[in-house]
């Protein structure tokens, strides 16, 4: 035991040791070698931190719903069950009716939706709020892979991305949410516009859809055409430009019409626009999620 | 020789106490606590300023050791990423015990409030740091350090009456 009276002396020699040995094992962990022990080790905890985290949130879902009867809400569910087939089933039909205008010019029609995903759970959340990322019980055993999406949804919302494939082990994975300020994801707006001649069509301006929670906002699009009209309310969906140009990318694994959310504001940005988007829910309350690792 | 063993075992028994001590306080704070206001309270952070302010810098420093590697494991962040940013609050911490009574909450909170951005700059370097710090100070860190000023009083007064029990024994 150090004496507290004049041992700055000890006490930083002690601490300079001890970040010696930090410094040792952030180069040694930089070159993988550490991996194995912490991915047996984050293996370990996972039936811990995963009933935990259940717990956590079942909670807040309780308080959630502690000041409505019981009939009350499982009629509510009912309904925000109802909204959340609704929600998909129209997003479906206007992104297949825009893709319609102009894939049918170009390669046809291709099948929506065709996900093919693998079911997994949040194990935890990071250790400070300085950080929007979620750990989950899947890895590369499961068929996981850096870059793929990771999608949910809560009562009354469509499926949407939450984020996506920081980093994977073989039995685990961590999720950088879309609300990161590192997240940065290629999206399109389903704008309904009104034209005279056609009596409506949609249009899909595009533009990069960047994580603001750090910087206090949720998610904003940058880089959209100054020409392009669209409205407050309009969906945004992922773009998947990297997936179509066939780019060798983690991005590449994004397929296009993932919902992400609906434009809350919008203003000009230089040359261009920019969008404020409210994501349908926040995914921080995601307790199941499904990551997309391929289509049909 | 046989003092020495037994002296030896000891101080091995108190270290495995403290690390499963301090991983129940990790796995706490990754998974039970909730999000209030944008933050939640750093258990591990608010036990470090606290046990080298009521200890001494060892305890601080191993509390730093096993809570920040535990956390990089459980986050998968760099590992010893937040044990750096941990061991360095607590240096700070028994340089401020040189200079103001270590004992009395007005430090420890005083502290905590010093600690928070120190810990929060470290740990955002590791993540490539931002574009915009500002916004990342009036978002992540003010919130962090109004929370963590909360927490720290109850956490040093259980802290204080838990060393001065042990003591006593």
């Amino acid at each position: 035991m150090l004496n507290r009276s004049g041992n700055a002396q000890r006490a930083t020699k002690l601490i300079i040791w001890l970040a010696c040995i930090v410094v040792v094992l952030l180069l040694l962990d930089q070159q993988g070698v550490l991996t194995p022990v912490t991915a047996s080790t984050a293996r370990f905890l996972t039936p811990v931190t995963r009933t935990l985290t259940n717990i956590r949130l079942a909670i807040s879902d309780t308080f959630g719903g502690i000041f409505g009867s019981s009939q009350a809400a499982q009629d509510l569910a009912a309904m925000q069950q109802r909204v959340t087939e609704l929600e998909n089933e129209n997003l479906q039909l206007r992104s297949a009716a825009a893709e319609n205008a102009t894939l049918r010019r170009t390669a046809g029609m291709r099948e929506r939706y065709g996900w093919r995903t693998v079911i997994g759970n949040v194990v935890s959340r990071s250790a400070d709020a300085g950080n929007r990322v979620i750990s989950i019980d899947r890895g590369t055993a499961d068929g996981l892979a850096v870059g793929m999406p990771v999608v949910s949804h809560v009562n009354g919302s469509p499926d949407a991305l939450i984020g996506l494939v920081d980093t994977v082990s073989q039995h685990n994975a961590t999720v950088l949410l879309i609300t990161d300020a590192r997240s940065v994801v290629s999206g399109q707006v389903l704008a309904q516009v009104a034209n005279e001649q056609e009596g409506g069509s949609i249009s899909q301006p595009m533009g990069d859809v960047l994580g603001q929670w750090q910087l206090g906002s949720r998610l904003i699009m940058r880089h959209i055409d100054r020409e392009a009209k669209f409205k407050v309310g309009d969906d945004v969906l992922t773009a998947g430009i990297s997936k179509a140009l066939a780019f060798d990318a983690p991005a590449a694994r994004i397929p296009p019409d993932v919902p992400i959310g609906r434009v809350s504001a919008i203003r000009p940005d230089g040359h261009g626009q920019q969008a404020d988007i409210e994501p349908y829910f926040d995914p921080d309350v995601v307790r199941t999620v499904w990551i997309i690792v391929g289509e049909d | 020789m046989d003092y020495r063993r037994r002296r030896l075992s000891e101080r091995l028994r108190g270290q495995l106490w403290l690390a499963a001590s301090v991983g129940l306080t990790v796995i706490v704070q990754t998974t039970l606590l909730p999000t209030v206001f944008n933050a939640h309270l750093n258990l591990v952070l608010l036990a470090v300023v606290c046990w080298t302010l009521l200890a001494d810098v060892a305890k601080g420093a191993a509390i730093a050791m096993y809570g920040g590697l535990l956390i990089d494991v459980v986050g998968y962040s760099p590992f010893g990423s937040h044990a750096l940013a941990l061991l360095l609050v607590a240096w700070l911490c028994s340089l401020a015990a040189e200079r103001f009574p270590p004992d009395t909450w007005p430090t420890s909170l005083l502290l905590s409030i010093g600690a928070t951005p120190l810990y929060h700059l470290i740990t955002q370097m590791f993540r490539g740091g931002t574009d915009d710090w500002l916004s990342w100070a009036i978002v992540v860190l003010v919130p962090a350090m109004i929370i963590n000023a909360i927490g720290v009083l109850p956490t040093f007064l259980v802290l204080q009456w838990w060393n001065e029990r042990q003591i006593r024994h």
